[in-house]
């Protein structure tokens, strides 16, 4: 009995090991089986179960779900910025660049961050440091990894400032100057102002103006194309993905239920959820009056349903979708789905 | 921002006004007869009259408040003492700068002890270091100074000998009223200092920083203490301006010859001028302290710094459309 088992687990090891070779060859950032769990008041909080990801050089993936699938806390993991003692990495590998990121030591991540992968945060109105000057702030990470004086960190900050469009002589102002979309335009100079080859870009325009979007993501992407930089790019909102990513995983209840290229996913939707929100999109053509919603609220992570996570509000869910779990399918070359119900 | 602190002392003028005018009536309640202190025990009614009269007190109140308020605000002159007829300005000048001795010791000691304690609580949270740092600040809060002074005394001065008693004189002397009058300003101050750290440390600005690559002290101490620091300077506004209550206390416990001893033994003897003449001189020691708060506020958070200047530019345009 355990010897068999063990050969299932092997199997299944295998199975995703050549997978993840037929994928990735030249894959430069790596997710395998990430877990990651939050404690709160002795409840645990599975955020993220067993995702694994990868993502090429210089291309763009899109990582989709509802608030609180799970997103941010993967970008947080890559990053190593979880809160410290409040959340637990119980397993999964992050492999960037070669270098295995869980396994590194605070002082060589102290490194990484900043240069190497850097991040562009939600909330640009409270990601500053308010006592702060905008030029300081810049100034800083540039003088955490570059060996530069004061003054010279100083016009490099003034150059950053310049790039996403804001006048330099700015750059002794304090963030309760600045407006919200000029706010996440300095995030996103202090992201980028050591070059990095990984930005992970955590709902980026999500507090911005409809007007103000386009523009910061029109920014984003030429300076990822001038500094050739790959991204992941953290949303809700298909539309953006649509404009901006090559590939694209939809993540659901910190489980990625569907991963593919974008023509994949936009061209056929195959998971139920995926489907569901295409559905939940407003379309000019079909007359419909109203929104077609997905039924139900995501689950409470402290208490995931068994089997399918996504049953319990799925249209085509049988019996046999509460029981076991389910693996992801490949359904075409690279095109992978997390549902029973979809032949491969 | 010069010409908020012209204004700010401006609107000291009708504060210090009306802390006169109360204590000065307050005085005038206040039972008892001046006169009659001043007196020997054995003086007959028409001495005390005539001392009465020698020191105004036949005189109605309106017209002795006047004269109070000319002396105090055009001649800034406190009057003499009614039991030793000594000047009361020249008494608080010697008196002061010892009882701002031991408010400054105190400070210098909440800024070295309480802010630090105040800061590993705040860093490892819910851990035994917290947990220590927070006992002992509860404990400390709640002993009252004066008992602590008579403890101090007992085991340093009287059993081990290594500290004076009580006194002035050598920095020795200073020692045990210092940790008698800072204890409480220490633990308040790591109280505060935790909460505000562990404020500002749940930011996410916080998070920023920390994707940046900044190491945990840079964190610490280049963003979070400085946007913790509005609670920690009102706090130690408080360790000076409750310094002069607590040297009421201390100085009594250990007989220095500050404000303090002076206020209480004015009070025990009626000596009505130099209480009203103390009380006056605090309240303008407190205006001061709290004007240099508010620019320390200014200092650290360029928000607030924002609302001084921007006020003032505010209104000089107005008035240049005014004039024209």
């Amino acid at each position: 009995m355990e010897e068999l088992k063990r050969s299932e687990q092997l199997n299944v090891k295998d199975n995703v090991n050549t997978k993840v070779k037929l994928k990735d060859q030249d894959a430069f950032l790596k997710i395998n089986h990430l877990v990651v769990e939050y404690t709160s008041e002795g409840e645990v909080i599975h955020a993220v179960n067993d995702v694994s990801l990868s993502l090429r050089r210089g291309k763009t993936l899109g990582l989709v779900g509802e608030t609180g699938a799970g997103k941010t806390t993967i970008a947080k993991a890559v990053m190593r910025i979880l809160p410290e003692r409040s959340s637990r990495i119980p397993g999964g590998e992050i492999e960037f660049n070669g270098r295995d990121i869980l396994s590194l030591s605070e002082k060589q991540m102290q490194k990484i961050r900043g240069e190497q992968v850097s991040m562009i945060f939600q909330d640009p109105m409270t990601a500053l440091d308010p006592v702060k000057t905008m030029g300081q702030q810049i100034a800083e990470v540039v003088r955490l990894h570059n060996d530069v004086s004061k003054k010279e960190a100083a016009v490099r900050a003034e150059e950053m400032l310049e790039l996403v469009g804001i006048p330099a002589s700015r750059a002794g102002e304090y963030p309760h100057q600045f407006s919200g979309g000029m706010k996440q335009r300095v995030v996103i100079a202090i992201a980028l102002a050591c070059r990095p080859k990984l930005l992970l870009a955590d709902e980026p325009t999500t507090a911005l103006d409809v007007t103000i979007q386009a523009q910061v993501l029109r920014m984003i992407n030429d300076l990822k194309r001038k500094l050739n930089t790959s991204m992941i790019l953290i949303t809700h909102d298909l539309g953006v993905v649509a404009q901006n990513c090559d590939d694209v995983s939809v993540i659901y209840a910190g489980e990625i239920v569907e991963s593919g290229t974008k023509e994949d996913i936009f061209d056929h939707p195959s998971h139920p959820y995926t489907i569901g929100l295409f559905d939940a999109l407003p379309k000019l053509d079909s007359g419909a009056s109203r929104l077609k919603p997905i039924v139900g609220l995501p689950p409470n992570p402290t208490d995931l349903p068994t089997g399918c996570r996504f049953h319990p509000r799925c249209p085509l869910a049988t019996e046999a979708c509460g029981q076991g779990k389910v693996p992801m399918k490949e359904l075409t070359s690279g095109h992978f789905c997390r549902c029973n119900k979809r032949k491969e | 921002m010069i010409k908020y602190v012209i204004k700010r002392l401006l609107w000291m003028i009708p504060l210090i006004l009306s802390v006169t005018v109360v204590i000065f009536t307050l005085m005038y309640f206040v039972p008892g007869d001046p006169a009659r202190i001043v007196a020997s025990t054995d003086a007959d009614e028409e001495d005390v009259e005539l001392i009465r009269e020698k020191l105004g007190l036949d005189q109605p109140y309106i017209v002795r408040l006047k004269d109070y308020v000319e002396d105090v605000f055009f001649h800034f002159d406190f009057g003499t003492s009614i039991t030793n007829g000594s000047s009361i300005q020249s008494s608080l000048m010697e008196r002061f700068p010892r009882t701002l001795l031991l408010t400054v010791n105190s400070l210098v000691l909440t800024i070295l002890i309480g802010i630090p304690l105040g800061i590993i609580a705040a860093v490892n949270p819910n851990t035994w270091k917290d947990r220590i740092a927070m006992f002992f600040s509860l404990v400390a809060v709640s002993i009252p100074p004066f008992w602590l002074a008579l403890m101090l005394v007992i085991v340093f001065a009287l059993n081990l000998g290594w500290l004076p008693m009580m006194g002035i004189g050598s920095f020795k002397y200073y020692i045990l009223p210092t940790i008698a009058n800072s204890v409480i300003g220490i633990a308040m101050q790591a109280r505060q200092t935790r909460s505000s750290m562990l404020e500002s440390l749940n930011s996410d600005y916080i998070v920023t920083c920390r994707a940046k690559g900044l190491s945990r002290k840079g964190i610490i101490f280049r963003h979070a203490l400085p946007n913790a620091s509005i609670p920690i300077i009102t706090e130690m506004f408080f360790t000076l301006s409750g310094g002069i209550a607590g040297s009421l206390i201390i100085e009594n416990v250990f007989s220095i010859p500050g404000i303090g001893v002076y206020l209480v033994n004015a009070l025990n003897s009626r000596d009505y001028p130099v209480v009203q003449g103390t009380v006056i001189f605090i309240a303008i020691w407190v205006c001061l302290l709290n004007l240099i708060t508010d620019l320390g506020y200014a200092f650290v958070d360029p928000r607030i710094r924002a609302g001084f200047t921007g006020s003032s530019k505010k209104r000089s345009r107005n008035k240049k459309e005014v004039a024209v």
